[in-house]
């Protein structure tokens, strides 16, 4: 169940990553939403959890982009499993903390992702100091929205379930 | 303890090794990662091609009955833009006409016309480094690697990557990695354009420091790329001087606005384009 789970929000945070930019007529969008849920989940989840959704995140973004299948997946599992070892050594649990570490994982994302494209024959994309910083800030807000519902999700589900019982036992009075 | 730190060790290890060979494949070969690429491409642009109705939806629905305050003003604007295209259509067929004429006499044989075919833009590039969309049509209506992609005003990339059944990537020409033949139209100077990084202005190279290039100057495609179309509009000049080697460092502003597209067509048969331009 928590493996399905894993891989669906993976799989929404990369069609939201290609879609949203639509609705705001955008040619791109700078935020990295599978960042986003790699460095949260491997922070919650330690470095293997980290490596097999940096993996896939970085796989699923790879397809549907421009460049090589693997490149991503590659800079991504990396970010994974560092941010899941540094969750099993500090406590790292509180939200300003999470949200902090967005920081260095999206400048390391960066780095390794460029850094692969400078090793190969493929026209690597250059790096805007700027732009890194404001992916950064954005990718800050974006992991601010995703703790807030990752949090309001399960007490909202569970105030349904409850509803729905309270209904079901109205109902079964009333028959 | 010391057997499980050795365990995500091992892990790491083959992971990255995987991802090395994966990379190392790609690039040697140049060939891409088939099945399970179009596997999960085909997989992800459904669920892309579903948000995309939904949104389409509910913005068709706040534009059609919600935004309506303004329709009557926008109506007046829209007919008064209607006579001043009736008259500048009535130009361009007068000059099409001639066109035609001079063809004639200069016996050049027209063109085969182009088949296209109608996509829409259903998702952007899932990374912020490059520069492609998504299109709800693939293999199943006929589409495949290097087909042009154009828009009513101008050229807008080419199809890369093996298309899904039902999706196919296309490379916006702002794309690092994108590049077309071109022409300037004024005086036929040929050179290459290709993408700029992080900008949406283009580069056009290999026009010798001779030729006489201006700002304003309309870039037309070349067809000799064997992909784009002869004569579709590329963009027009913004910035050109004079280059330290044998060239020309000219930027070109594209005509396509890449961030409202939300329709384009391909060109399916680029075949007999491209053999019309050879037998030329």
């Amino acid at each position: 169940m928590k493996v399905v789970m894993l891989v669906a929000t993976v799989v929404l945070s990369v069609t939201v990553q290609t879609t949203s930019a639509r609705i705001f007529n955008l040619t791109f969008s700078n935020i990295d939403l599978p960042l986003v849920v790699v460095v949260l989940t491997s922070l919650s989840g330690g470095p293997i959890v980290g490596l097999w959704v940096g993996t896939l995140a970085g796989f699923l973004q790879d397809v549907m982009s421009g460049g090589l299948v693997g490149v991503s997946g590659l800079a991504k599992s990396l970010v994974g499993v560092t941010l899941g070892v540094l969750a099993t050594r500090l406590m790292c649990t509180g939200r300003w903390y999470r949200l902090l570490l967005i920081v260095p994982a999206t400048i390391m994302n960066v780095v390794l992702f460029i850094g692969v494209y400078r090793l190969i024959p493929f026209a690597a994309p250059a790096v805007d100091g700027v732009n890194v910083l404001q992916q950064a800030v954005l990718n800050v807000a974006a992991g601010f929205v995703v703790i807030g519902v990752s949090e309001q999700v399960p007490a909202l589900w569970s105030r349904l379930r409850g509803r729905r019982v309270v209904l079901a036992i109205q109902r079964w009075r009333t028959n | 303890m010391f057997k499980r730190r050795q365990r995500v060790g091992y892990l790491v290890l083959a992971v990255v090794l995987g991802h090395v060979i994966l990379i190392s494949a790609q690039v040697n070969v140049r060939q891409e990662v088939n099945l399970l690429q179009v596997v999960s491409f085909s997989a992800l642009a459904g669920i892309e091609e579903i948000i995309s109705f939904g949104t389409n939806a509910v913005g068709k629905a706040w534009f059609r009955y919600v935004s309506l305050r303004d329709a009557e003003e926008e109506n007046a604007v829209l007919r008064e833009s209607i006579d001043q295209l009736e008259v500048q259509l009535q130009q361009q067929n007068a000059l099409a006409r001639r066109a035609r004429s001079l063809q004639r006499l200069l016996e050049l044989r027209n063109s085969a016309e182009l088949l296209t075919l109608s996509a829409r833009v259903i998702a952007v590039d899932a990374t912020p480094w490059f520069r492609t969309f998504t299109v709800d049509r693939g293999t199943g209506d006929g589409v495949r690697q290097d087909l042009a992609v154009i828009a009513p005003n101008g050229v807008v990339g080419r199809v890369v990557g093996t298309p899904g059944p039902r999706a196919a990537k296309v490379q916006l020409l702002i794309d690092r990695n994108a590049a077309a033949g071109a022409l300037i139209e004024r005086t036929r100077a040929a050179g290459v354009v290709t993408g700029v990084d992080g900008q949406s202005l283009l580069r056009m190279d290999y026009v010798s420091n001779l030729e006489d290039v201006q700002i304003g100057d309309a870039v037309v495609t070349s067809g000799t790329d064997g992909i784009y179309p002869k004569g579709f509009v590329i963009g027009t000049v913004e910035g050109v001087r004079r280059g330290d080697d044998l060239y020309k460092s000219i930027l070109v502003a594209p005509v396509v606005e890449f961030g409202n597209l939300e329709d384009v067509l391909i060109v399916l048969n680029d075949e007999r384009f491209v053999q019309a331009e050879g037998n030329e």
